[in-house]
């Protein structure tokens, strides 16, 4: 079914607004802008034409649907677009690994963290990489030791207690940083709560969305629902403390897969992290009370897709309310990553470019850490500047410690 | 004195059709139009080839006419026709017992129906009603009127054939009661010619009889008006008609990007009875709600009227006159040599034209047969041409262009291959690229924006001319090809006609359209005022100042600005008391536009715990980015102090409501904003307001301006140059020395125009058209200051004096301006252009850099639905997100939601409202009873007949009435909501796009209800 059923270009007055705010616009002349290819080519896509060749080019990051001032879910039609054109157009074997990174992480389980890191990050394995087109410039972020991500998963049994959350790891935290996972759980049952991780989840499938791998992201979609249905029914809450997985899970099912009808359903059981901790301090099952200040100040980047949620800079909101904390708001628009995009060939740079004011607020802040929300935008903010970076959860965590 | 062996008078489908059908038997034909071609009734239809399947029943002639000439079209005009197919559907509300009748008759007419299964329908047309209780499919397609007609005339030239538009006969010459020639007029050279001939057809359809009486013959023609809606997209892949005897409202045309539904029908006694309503849009979308349930989802980009000539001798009028048509040999009635042809439909034209010149060629004694329907109209173009199109347009241009162009498109294709920048897109919602649009320009048959929309869908998309507009005029002033006009007058007469269409539908997305029109047109550009008041100061003895003297002296401010408030000062980090509800606030700003963002900035430097809730980046990249406080007033400009001028407002005028203090404090608040982040605002105008030239040509009037965009020396200088930038569309440097060359305060000045060879790569190499953004960006590096340096020294004209486009960098930073005057020795004026705005974009910078210094929460990407209101004050704000709500809770409530361009009043065709409290917002409509104080009125009395013109429109001023604390009010003037006050745009009671005021009011506002919060 056409995209047409259930998203129409109409409201969308050509006025540029999302021109002048697109960060890939900005950093190069070869994308058309999303503009021209979302709502205004997508008249033409409902013509029969085939795709607008800079679509390419869209990184998803969706500073397109947050500076729209009618409503137009203009990222929504970057994305089927390009849907449509990967099934008929073979993508390269980069973006199927880059896509499938969930996959890729449960296939290389049995191998201890260190070998493959070794294997993947050598000067040889970047070259192969490199020509097939994952950039050997890429910050590629490396696999956690197998003992975190053990103890991350050590809790897939359902405790019995008043209050249970369930925590959805995404891939990132599963196979790079386990512990920011378990900082999460650690606040969790601060608050009182039992924590379960679910094994039946899988990636979200953003990955797969922005690669073009819609069928493969309507797998994951299905599946991914089914297992919030039974969590919303038990009337457990499920924590992610990945904005993008976020997004999508409570979202972009909807919007996505407008045809399949029950997917997104129950996105409304699926909480941000920080925005779940911000909740509970209002309802005072929470407290920072005990939290002591920081020493030093932390500058912060809001990631695209924690503000495409529409709750806020939730980090940043949830860290000021400690006493004596300093956060510096960056308040620059993206980091340039887009999830794998900054590590393809060919966008490599033009992430640099898109993150390049970010880097330089973080190093002007003069704060020795940053803070993100997002998993690949600590990456990026690590390579661009130089500067170490935490999420805000994993500092709070030892605020109150 | 011409002669032609016959003359065909109208340039429709029928008058080209004879015209060609002529030309290919070898007889030499003239055609003349009084308008354009397809001007008339042969465009103003929904572009049905029919079947004959909505005729089977009613008209069994006309339907076998139908699938005969169908099949013939489709053959013959590839490039007019799309094969959508089309379907009948059997909705609940039709009879079922006409289905085996319509069965039957399509069967006895040999038009194939078949039934589509429920399923497969619902399948290949998803928005169509899932209650349809039968689908057949039948052999109708979509066919272009504008192009059918226009090819046929190439085809005829072809054959030695001509046609001449904007000719309109004055007289038909009789002898011996025998026609022997006309009289015309040329209605664009003024001149008359008379033109004699063996023979005449008049082919006039509706006007049929107009032209008749010129002769003195009478032909009864009853003209019948159809309403037709163009919908924004195509939600429909085929042609849709409803199974039922023929009515108003029943089909549905896919028309490359759009559909086009209709008709009704109205008997009339003009022909040119063309104006649609409202009451026949409301009507139509009423009826097609049955198709298509979500209808009044779908944006109507326009609505429009034709009429229907019906062949009327015994009086029939509407549906019950036949759609066959009549040729009728003036013989009987006493004059030879002279036939009219009227009546039928569109679908058998070219069978009306083989039958009018069979007769009128048997009296000529030409035996040559009729070959109309074995020749394809316009041949494809050679594998040759073709190859070199695909060198030059993209995949989906080089599409739209081969149908569009004909025979032109070898005309068009030199063009871009002589120069590569032809190849950017002129018109960015229906593809038209400036190669296309130039070879149409340049034939002679054009001479306004309007014919050469009607060959290329130039402004027929989406923005309906918002941006090709100005475009365009820029393109044919670069090229001198503006027929001896202004391009003021060029762009206004184009939106104009599009205003026309946009009228009757004037709420909802349209409206919001028409908000962005009146935002670039009449507050950025003041396309519609005077060059300034007429006291502007003449070129003195000041002339001639070397630069280096003029920076010494530095810029003047106006005396009248308070120094900024104490409170301004950047705070400390914001201190917790323990036990505080944390996660409310004392003040909750909605929007984050300028009104919104100087709101929360007002109240957080106030030590006010402030969160920001905003959907959408807010107008401010749109917008001029100057301080604009009231160039007009009372319909003339303001021609000294504005704060005097204020005094003679309107009572409920934000202004008055503020009082000037308070106006002047705000001001002052921008302007230290403004210097913290080190750009400059000041008030140029000694005490008066400051008239700035615009990228259109125009002065606009402003009150605070960076020294960038101080006009001081293009007021006193003896020569200016004006300097462009190749492939920068939005910007034409003679367009600006035309429009300037005609105010009188410029008169006799030495100008001249220059265009600077693009910093930012050819064409070729697939980048995107070049905005002023782009260009800001690029002057963001050193690489790019040092091009431009190097290109004023070299290129620029010896002028003092340079008028660039905006794109001195896109941060708010004063210096580069400086620096740039000190490096090329002269005076630099950087002039605003339509968005993406760059200036618009400097002042989102100041903003954005005052509010990152800022404990501020913020909420992007939230849509405010709903509030909690007790006792007259609002309790909590609910946002929507995923199907959960947040609540939000705060003592003190600031609404800036904008207008109807932000959506925060939303009209529908009956009443408008606010959009989170629902307050009633006073409108004319259809019942605009509900809370207001308007009692009755068509969506008509919303607007003007004239778009421009400088007078209000009745909808400009709607928005929340407030009081003088900008709390809302009812029409009692009691206080509705105690802790919420509306600022920008939502409040009524002013006309920012008219009075120039727009900004000013946002900042005032913002920044008084953010310091009292």
């Amino acid at each position: 079914m056409k995209a047409s059923s259930m998203h129409n270009p109409d409201a969308c007055t050509a006025c540029t607004i999302c021109v002048a705010h697109c960060p890939v616009a900005e950093a190069t002349l070869k994308f058309r802008g999303p503009k021209f290819t979302g709502p205004a080519y997508e008249r033409f896509r409902l013509l029969g034409f085939g795709d607008e060749a800079s679509l390419e080019y869209c990184s998803n990051c969706k500073n397109c649907d947050i500076s729209c001032p009618s409503g137009v879910p203009v990222s929504t039609f970057n994305m089927l677009a390009r849907a449509e054109y990967c099934k008929t157009h073979p993508q390269p074997l980069r973006d199927w690994i880059l896509g499938h990174a969930g996959l890729m992480g449960t296939m290389t389980g049995p191998f201890p963290a260190w070998m493959i890191n070794l294997g993947m990050n050598n000067p040889l394995t970047r070259l192969v990489m490199d020509a097939m087109g994952i950039d050997k410039r890429a910050p590629l972020p490396s696999f956690a030791p197998r003992q975190e991500r053990k103890a991350l998963h050590a809790r897939s049994a359902l405790p019995k207690a008043d209050k249970v959350a369930a925590f959805f790891p995404g891939c990132f935290i599963n196979y790079y940083e386990p512990q920011v996972g378990l900082d999460v759980i650690r606040l969790l049952e601060m608050a009182g709560y039992a924590v379960v991780v679910p094994e039946n989840f899988t990636c979200c499938g953003l990955p797969l969305v922005a690669g073009g791998f819609a069928d493969d992201a309507l797998d994951y979609a299905r599946t991914n629902s089914m297992e919030l249905a039974r969590w919303a029914r038990a009337g457990i809450p499920v924590i992610t403390a990945c904005p993008s997985c976020a997004l999508m899970l409570s979202r972009e099912y909807a919007d996505l897969f407008p045809a399949e009808e029950g997917l997104g359903r129950f996105g409304s059981s699926v909480h941000e992290a920080c925005a779940f901790f911000l909740s509970l301090i209002e309802k005072g099952e929470l407290s920072l009370r005990n939290a002591r200040a920081a020493a030093t100040p932390m500058s912060y980047h809001a990631p695209c897709h924690l503000r495409a949620l529409g709750q806020g800079r939730t980090g940043l909101d949830l860290l000021r309310l400690v006493p004596g904390v300093q956060v510096i708001d960056t308040d620059e628009k993206c980091c340039g990553i887009s999830g794998s995009y900054g590590f393809k060939k060919g966008k490599y740079d033009i992430g640099m470019a898109v993150g390049s004011p970010l880097f330089r607020a973080m190093k002007e802040s003069n704060a020795p850490l940053s803070l993100s929300e997002c998993g690949t935008c600590r990456v990026q903010m690590r390579h661009g500047s130089g500067i170490p970076s935490r999420h805000p959860l994993s500092v709070l965590v030892s605020l109150l410690g | 004195m011409r002669h032609t062996q016959v003359i065909v008078i109208g340039g429709g489908a029928t008058g080209t059709g004879i015209l060609r059908d002529l030309c290919m038997r070898g007889v030499s034909a003239l055609l003349v139009e009084q308008g354009d071609l397809a001007s008339g009734t042969s465009s103003r239809f929904h572009g049905l080839l029919h079947s004959g399947a909505r005729y089977a029943v009613s008209d069994p002639d006309a339907a076998r006419e139908c699938i005969t000439e169908n099949a013939v079209l489709k053959r013959i005009g590839g490039y007019c026709v799309e094969e959508t197919e089309g379907w009948f559907v059997l909705t609940p509300e039709d009879d079922p017992a006409f289905e085996p009748v319509w069965l039957k008759a399509c069967r006895d007419c040999g038009i194939p129906a078949t039934p589509v299964p429920l399923g497969e329908a619902k399948r290949r047309e998803p928005n169509l009603h899932a209650d349809a209780r039968a689908v057949y499919r039948v052999p109708d397609a979509a066919v272009d009127g504008f192009r059918l007609v226009w090819h046929n005339v190439m085809s005829a030239r072809r054959y030695g054939g001509d046609a001449l538009t904007y000719c309109r006969v004055e007289k038909i010459h009789t002898e011996n009661g025998r026609a022997t020639g006309i009289t015309v007029q040329h209605l664009r050279g003024g001149e008359r010619e008379e033109i004699t001939c063996d023979f005449i057809i008049n082919a006039t359809g509706s006007w049929a009889g107009n032209v008749a009486q010129l002769a003195g013959i009478d032909v009864n023609v009853a003209p019948d008006r159809g309403t037709l809606l163009a919908f924004n997209h195509r939600f429909t892949e085929r042609v849709i008609n409803r199974l039922r005897r023929p009515t108003d409202g029943d089909i549905f045309v896919p028309h490359g990007s759009i559909t086009i539904f209709g008709t009704t029908s109205v008997p009339t006694d003009r022909a040119d009875d063309t104006t649609p309503t409202s009451d026949e849009v409301l009507a139509l979308l009423q009826t097609g709600k049955a198709l298509f349930p979500k209808i009044e989802e779908y944006r109507i980009l326009r609505a429009f009227a034709g009429t229907r000539p019906l062949y009327s001798p015994h009086h029939d009028t509407g549906r019950a006159a036949t759609r066959n048509f009549v040729i009728i040999d003036h013989a009987e009635q006493g004059l030879s040599g002279m036939v009219s042809v009227t009546g039928g439909k569109f679908t058998s034209y070219r069978l009306m034209a083989e039958k009018t010149c069979d007769h009128v060629c048997a009296l000529l004694g030409v035996t040559e047969p009729c070959r109309t329907a074995e020749e394809s109209i316009i041949p494809a173009p050679s594998p040759a041409l073709l190859d070199r199109a695909k060198r030059l347009f993209p995949a989906a241009g080089l599409e739209l262009a081969v149908a569009r162009m004909g025979d032109d498109l070898e005309n068009a294709v030199t063009g871009a291959e002589k120069d590569p920048w032809k190849r950017l897109i002129l018109c960015e919602c229906e593809l038209v690229t400036m190669a296309e649009f130039e070879a149409v320009a340049r034939e002679q048959s054009s001479s306004s924006l309007n014919d050469i929309r009607r060959r290329t869908r130039l402004g027929m998309g989406t923005c309906q001319g918002n941006f090709c507009a100005l475009r365009a005029t820029g393109a044919l002033t670069e090229q001198n090809l503006t027929w001896g006009q202004g391009p003021r007058e060029v762009f206004r007469q184009f939106l104009e006609e599009r205003w026309h269409g946009i009228r009757p539908l004037l709420w909802g997305n349209q409206l919001r359209e028409v908000e962005l029109e009146r935002g670039i047109y009449g507050a950025s550009l003041n396309v519609d005022g005077e060059c300034g008041p007429v006291s502007c100061a003449p070129p003195d003895d000041g002339l001639g100042k070397s630069v280096g003297e003029n920076l010494g002296e530095g810029p003047v401010a106006a005396p009248s600005l308070p120094s900024p408030p104490a409170a301004a000062a950047p705070l400390p980090p914001p201190v917790i008391t323990e036990g505080e509800e944390p996660c409310s606030y004392d003040v909750i700003v909605v929007g984050a536009g300028f009104s919104g963002l100087t709101a929360a900035l007002a109240a957080v430097r106030r030590g006010k715990k402030t969160m920001l809730i905003n959907r959408g980046g807010g107008a401010i990249a749109i917008g001029g980015g100057t301080i604009d406080l009231l160039g007009y007033a009372q319909g003339a400009p303001v021609a000294g102090d504005p704060f005097g001028a204020m005094q003679a407002l309107d009572a409920d005028h934000p202004y008055r409501l503020l009082g000037t203090d308070s106006i002047r404090e705000a001001l002052g608040f921008i302007t230290a904003l403004a210097d913290e982040a080190g750009y400059s605002y000041r008030a140029y105008g000694n005490g008066a307001n400051v008239w700035l030239p615009t990228a259109a040509g125009t002065m606009k009037p402003s009150w605070l301006t960076s020294p960038g965009m101080n006009p001081e020396h293009i007021l006193r200088a003896k020569s200016f140059g004006v300097v462009g930038i190749t492939g920068m569309k939005d910007f034409s440097a003679r367009m600006v020395m035309a429009g300037l060359a005609s105010c009188p305060q410029f008169s006799g000045r030495d100008m001249a125009a220059v265009t600077l060879p693009s910093p930012l790569g050819q064409p070729e190499s697939g980048l995107r058209d070049t905005t002023a953004l782009d260009l800001a960006r690029f002057l963001d590096t050193p690489e790019g200051v040092e091009w431009l340096t190097r290109a004023l020294i070299k290129e620029a004209p010896g002028k003092e004096t340079i008028l660039i486009p905006s794109i001195l960098g896109t941060r708010p930073d004063s210096s580069l301006h400086a620096r740039l005057e000190e490096a090329t020795g002269r005076h630099i004026i950087e002039l605003h252009c339509p968005p993406p705005s760059v200036t618009g974009l400097r002042l989102l910078g100041i903003l954005r850099a005052a509010l990152r210094r800022t404990p501020v929460s913020r909420i992007e990407n939230a849509t405010v639905t709903h509030a909690t209101v007790a006792d007259g004050r609002c309790v909590a704000l609910h946002t929507a997100q995923g199907g959960e709500t947040t609540r939000y809770t705060a003592r003190e409530f600031i609404i800036a939601t904008g207008g109807f361009f932000s959506e925060g009043i939303w009209a529908g065709p009956e009443e408008a409202r606010e959009a989170i409290f629902g307050l009633p917002v006073a409108m004319p409509g259809k019942n605009a009873g509900a809370g207001t104080h308007e009692a009755s009125g068509q969506v008509e009395e919303r607007s003007l007949p004239r778009f421009f013109g400088g007078s209000r429109h009745p909808f400009a001023a709607a928005g929340v009435a407030v009081d003088s604390s900008l709390r809302p009010v009812s029409l009692a003037g009691e206080v509705l909501l105690h802790n919420v006050r509306f600022v920008g745009r939502t409040i009524g009671g002013y006309d920012y796009a008219l009075e120039k005021s727009g900004s000013g009011v946002a900042l005032a506002t913002g920044y008084y209800a953010g310091s009292r919060a």
